[in-house]
């Protein structure tokens, strides 16, 4: 599986960044490839290009926040997850969004 | 990246004695002003409990993560809480609270170093090991270093 995403949380301080590693720790352990992008108070960290965004099977957003630069992902399922899920669950997580996806197909 | 930072131990707060989130935030407030990171206990305050009310920041293992973002933050940074008695907080695994990293930041003009060390720190909780040795550490100056170690990379 090719996953990519965002996260982004109230502060951008701290659940921004524990979601992306979280679920990128999870991808490793499942064998996938995970890229989640930060969009913190630092800015967009990890920034998720076209290319990457091209090739995914679907797209995460960690977050209840407005995302930026959401074009990038036109043409993909996007699934929304609460925050906090992501990173208390991330592996059950992916497998749930990669189970919904292949329902949908 | 080598991160300029020094968390020191007079950042290091052992066998905190506090009844509930709310005492203890106020207690928060009060210690980042004799350490420097503000000015103004009672806006700090205001700003953790906005923030706690949005969504807990309770994590796992014991461990919290309080945060305030506001103008009444003079520097960028964070202090260490160890409870005498774990508190009651919502958390992923329901269990109390008995370690807590209160995160303070300015709304702008935050240096990347700091936020990155705030973020270094936020993805250390994630790791077991991490939680476990800060733990067993009864030392203020020890523990200091640990964390300095840890999160400067």
């Amino acid at each position: 599986m090719n996953v990519v995403g965002v996260s982004a949380c109230p502060a951008g301080l701290a659940h921004t960044p524990m979601a992306a590693k979280a679920l990128e720790k999870a991808g490793k352990e499942l064998g996938w490839n995970v890229k989640i992008e930060q969009q913190g108070m630092m800015g967009p960290v990890n920034a998720i290009t076209q290319e990457e965004a091209k090739i995914a099977d679907f797209v995460l957003i960690a977050s209840d926040q407005k995302i930026t630069s959401m074009e990038r992902f036109e043409g993909k399922p996007v699934i929304r997850v609460d925050i906090n899920t992501c990173i208390k669950a991330p592996k059950a997580v992916l497998k749930k969004c990669a189970a919904a996806i292949k329902k949908e197909d | 990246m080598i991160i300029k930072m020094n968390f020191s131990q007079e950042n290091v707060f052992l066998n905190v004695s506090e009844s509930s989130i709310n005492s203890l935030l106020k207690y928060i407030s009060e210690v980042a002003v004799i350490t420097g990171y503000t000015t103004d206990a009672k806006a700090l305050n205001k700003s953790f409990i906005d923030r706690e009310k949005e969504f807990s920041t309770g994590l796992e293992d014991g461990f919290a993560i309080p945060h305030a973002k506001t103008a009444a933050v003079k520097k960028a940074g964070f202090l260490y809480f160890r409870l005498a008695n774990p508190l009651k907080w919502q958390t992923y695994d329901d269990q109390p609270v008995t370690d807590v990293f209160a995160l303070m930041v300015p709304p702008q003009n935050v240096g990347n170093e700091h936020l990155k060390m705030l973020a270094n720190l936020s993805t250390a909780l994630l790791e077991h090991d991490f939680k476990k040795e800060l733990r067993r550490m009864t030392n203020r100056n020890e523990i200091a270093n640990f964390i300095n170690e840890r999160i400067g990379e």
